[in-house]
């Protein structure tokens, strides 16, 4: 590489070209004593755990290495969905394949580091505890990963730099901090998040069961069952005040108190994995991206409540998840972490996945313990509640992933710890899944009780003024104008959102509420288990009533029938579909009324709806380049000759409402205008 | 034994045990709560959405299914008030969009609470429909012409007796299948008949089965 290099300056000296200077290979890294560093200890010491199992301690040296390798660069490719998808395989592929790294740099395949937008990432780890971090990788950026990991000095193209605070010591995104950043708006992108439970998301290989246990996977656990009995736990996790974060809210320690205290001694824990809501991907980005914390969260659930078995329920839409769990869990097992007398105590546990059959309603856990036992997933009326009497009739605990996932901190920290962030009601921090209109949506950990406002625009990046309004907690949460509030569980409800399982979808001022609603009307009237008359027929009704709405048929007085009847339905379904699948209707009539009344005045304010609108020029901007005349595939468009501007038409019948035209312009002189006259 | 414990319905304070349905019990005490879905010997089966009373809970009454509530101590419910007679008249409308039934007893029930609702001054609210109440007269022919009708299960109020009835009889041959509004029953059996104990058409309110859950719902698999 280096004699291209030179071959290259000497072309260019001969063509009388200044000459270009490279960075410099020498002088070598400092060289750390990272080789000698016994990472147990320095672990188990900041989990308060006082003697290390040797398998742990074994592996741990043996992750470590692997992590931060003492005299070797690593690159870590993300290869999560959103990674896959971005292409990222290819340039694993490429690096993995270099036969020059051998010895020098390892290649290790990651999971998703949160900044879905900037996929395919790269982080390139140099020995002195630095990470270059290159975002949107492509073949412009090839060769600067290849060089800062062969010259440990970054390169051109790097969006950030990181460094360890100590260096070789590496449990989590927490111990990082930023050193450099050439991409101001990448860097917004972390500075304001707080990253605990997904802190390994993206840096440690989630197949590897020492890459999680050298960053201090497995600890908590191990202090939980050596030093803790399993009513201490509870009482940790009483303590801590740690919600439920799969929708409701409920609180853990609780749940836990309530399963430990039944007389049934055959007690179930089981992860709900089933995450259906549209735009929420927190479940499956910490599943794929560190399995093993979730499998840590289920084994100390069980440990507290003295379960000996547990399931993970997982959607039938996720087949890398399904796949890197179980790898997980045969790993954990070969290695002894789960079985039969787990590290030789009398602790067991054996763990299933059990996929879903791609319902929205099986997520709900009466209905999914139907599922479980092979029965209709159709829930039943609570009380009895399944914590007191679930599967099969035994006590069963069932915790979202996300939940779970916290577990380990809480034990590792302690309660004290993880109240630091958040609020009193709602404490900790809560995973987001920040989509829609944002310039950078990504996979975000933000302490809770957080001023949206931060998340949409510094996180995001979302300019304020084009923001309309957001839908919290997917289509059974709400939809609220964009306002200055604090996200916690008190704080969104009282709003009439629901914090929901943590999609945040953000909508700019060109989205109809009314058309949004109807569509997630429809998605909920699609997935009714169809078991209460007004979910199932109600919903449909409803459906109906706002597609009539949307598409210039409505009737006066259908607006007070659209309330009520949303009413009617959260009032008399069974289960918290039913309940809150008019969320998004009552929020947006509470909140929007006046764009319902005035669809039902014909008029669409977003100029979103179909029915409602025309296209019209506007001639101080055009400059008769006739691509929309061109891009028409019905002719709606008809152009005179020699009029310029002024001779286009627009013949509203004929046109479909296709966009094409608004889409093609350069200089966006076709616009959509609701209401007024048809010209 | 279970507790006894004594609940108000109506002002009538009534002995009840714990854990009971209590549309089991109101229906023991003939009290009149319109059903289409119930049956004594199957239990509530939450799918009518006629059995609606209310419930006194933190001083304000909340409309519930009777079906879904079991009898606990203090509970206190009313049957009759102008909201009841809006829910189960919104109710009986979007049952009579399923008909017209064979049995005509069903649109006599729905007719009725649609007559009381109408007495208690609710207005009548079937213009937004999203399927009109179909007349009486159409004829069962013309039904069968109309494949949406058929897809529709027109003629069946999804009450599911037949499905727990045919579950009771030790044969499950009968399955909900789909979910939301496409949601249907289904005959799933490989055998090529199904025994012809015709218990589910014993107990359909409606006479959509008129001769065995086979010849009802089997050509309508996956329709």
């Amino acid at each position: 590489m280096l004699a291209n290099d030179n071959f290259l300056t000497d072309t260019r000296t001969k063509l009388g070209l200044p000459k270009i200077t490279y960075t410099p290979a020498s002088p070598p890294p400092p060289v750390f004593p990272q080789a000698a560093m016994n990472i147990a200890p320095v672990l188990s010491a900041r989990y308060g755990l006082k003697n290390i199992p040797p398998l742990l301690a074994e592996l741990a040296e043996q992750g470590h290495e692997l992590l931060c390798p003492s005299n070797m660069a690593r690159i870590s490719v993300g290869l999560a969905t959103c990674g896959q998808a971005a292409g990222a395989g290819n340039w694993f592929k490429l690096l993995a394949a270099r036969l020059d790294f051998k010895n020098k740099v390892i290649v290790r395949h990651v999971g998703c580091l949160g900044a879905c937008y900037g996929e395919p990432l790269v982080d390139v780890r140099t020995p002195d505890g630095k990470h270059h971090i290159f975002g949107k990788v492509g073949s412009d950026v090839h060769w600067s990963i290849i060089r800062t990991a062969q010259q440990h000095v970054s390169q051109r193209g790097a969006w950030m730099v990181l460094r360890e605070r100590e260096p070789g010591i590496l449990t989590g995104f927490a111990d990082l901090e930023i050193e450099k950043s050439f991409h101001s708006a990448f860097a917004d992108f972390f500075v304001h998040q707080k990253r605990r439970v997904s802190g390994n998301c993206g840096l440690i290989d989630p197949q590897s069961l020492p890459e999680y246990i050298g960053a201090g996977g497995y600890f908590a656990f191990a202090k939980a069952l050596f030093e803790r009995t399993p009513e201490q736990v509870t009482a940790e996790m009483t303590a801590s005040g740690l919600r439920g974060r799969g929708g409701s809210g409920f609180k853990t320690g609780h749940k836990w108190e309530i399963a430990a205290s039944a007389n049934d001694q055959d007690r179930i824990v089981i992860a709900n994995a089933d995450e259906g809501d549209p735009g929420a991907y927190m479940d499956r980005t910490l599943m794929e991206s560190d399995p093993h914390r979730v499998l840590e969260g289920i084994m100390i659930a069980a440990y507290a409540v003295g379960a000996r078995e547990a399931y993970i329920f997982m959607r039938q839409e996720y087949p890398l998840a399904v796949s890197r769990l179980r790898q997980a869990i045969s790993d954990a097992q070969a290695a002894g972490l789960l079985g039969e007398r787990i590290l030789g105590t009398g602790f067991s546990l054996r763990i299933g996945v059990i996929q879903s059959a791609g319902a929205f309603v099986c997520g709900e856990e009466t209905s999914m313990l139907q599922v479980i036992t092979g029965q209709r997933g159709e829930p039943w009326p609570r009380p009895p509640y399944p914590a007191s009497q679930g599967l099969n009739g035994h006590p069963t605990v069932i915790n979202n992933v996300e939940t779970l996932a916290n577990v380990p901190w809480i034990i590792a920290y302690g309660a004290e710890a993880f109240r630091e962030q958040g609020n009193g009601d709602s404490p900790g921090t809560k995973i987001f899944c920040l989509t829609g209109d944002v310039p950078k949506p990504g996979f975000i950990e933000v302490p809770l009780g957080i001023n949206v406002r931060k998340i949409v625009e510094n996180i995001g990046g979302a300019a304020p003024e084009t923001v309309k309004a957001l839908q919290i907690g997917g289509p059974s949460g709400g939809i609220v104008p964009y306002s200055d509030f604090a996200m916690d569980f008190s704080a969104v409800s009282s709003i009439g959102a629901m914090m929901g399982s943590g999609g945040l979808v953000v909508l700019n001022q060109s989205r109809c509420v009314v058309d949004l609603t109807h569509h997630l009307v429809r998605f909920m009237a699609d997935e009714s288990c169809g078991q209460c008359l007004f979910c199932r027929d109600g919903l449909t009704w409803l459906e109906k009533l706002l597609s009539q709405l949307t598409a210039k048929q409505g009737k006066p007085g259908m607006i007070d029938i659209l309330e009520n009847l949303g009413r009617d339905i959260a009032g008399l379904s069974l289960c918290a579909l039913g309940q809150s699948a008019v969320n998004p209707l009552l929020t947006t009539l509470q909140n929007f009324r006046e764009e319902y009344d005035a669809h039902l005045a014909g008029i669409c304010p977003a100029a979103a709806c179909n029915a409602m609108i025309h296209f019209e020029i506007i001639h101080s901007r055009c400059t008769d380049c006739r691509g929309c005349y061109r891009a028409c595939p019905v002719k709606a468009i008809t152009v005179e000759a020699g009029k310029g501007p002024a001779g286009y038409l627009f013949d509203h019948d004929r046109c479909i409402r296709c966009r094409t035209c608004a889409e093609i312009c350069p200089h966006n002189c076709v616009v959509a205008v609701s209401g007024g006259e048809q010209k | 034994m279970k507790d006894e414990i004594r609940i108000i319905i109506d002002d009538l304070v009534l002995n009840a045990e714990v854990g009971m349905p209590l549309l089991s019990l109101l229906k023991e005490w003939k009290i009149d709560i319109p059903t289409l879905c119930y049956h004594s010997q199957l239990g509530p089966l939450h799918r009518c959405s006629l059995c609606i009373v209310e419930v006194r809970r933190s001083g304000e009454w909340k409309a519930k299914h009777a079906c879904m509530l079991a009898c606990t101590s203090g509970l206190e419910i009313r049957t009759i008030s102008s909201d009841i007679h809006r829910l189960r008249a919104r109710a009986a409308r979007i049952l009579l969009t399923r008909g017209p039934f064979a049995k005509p007893s069903v649109e006599i029930i729905l007719h009725r609470i649609l007559s009381a609702a109408k007495a208690a001054g609710i207005p009548d609210d079937s213009q937004f429909l999203p399927i009109e109440i179909p007349e009486e007269s159409i004829s069962k022919d013309l039904l069968d012409q109309d494949p949406t009708a058929q897809m529709r299960q027109q003629g069946c109020v999804l009450c599911g007796q037949c499905v727990e009835m045919c579950k009771k009889t030790g044969n499950n041959f009968l399955t909900f299948l789909g979910r939301g509004n496409k949601l249907r029953i289904s005959y799933v059996n490989t055998a090529a008949t199904c025994g012809k104990c015709r218990a589910c058409s014993h107990v359909c309110p409606t006479g959509y089965i008129h001769s065995t859950g086979q010849a009802a719902f089997a050509a309508k698999l996956y329709r």
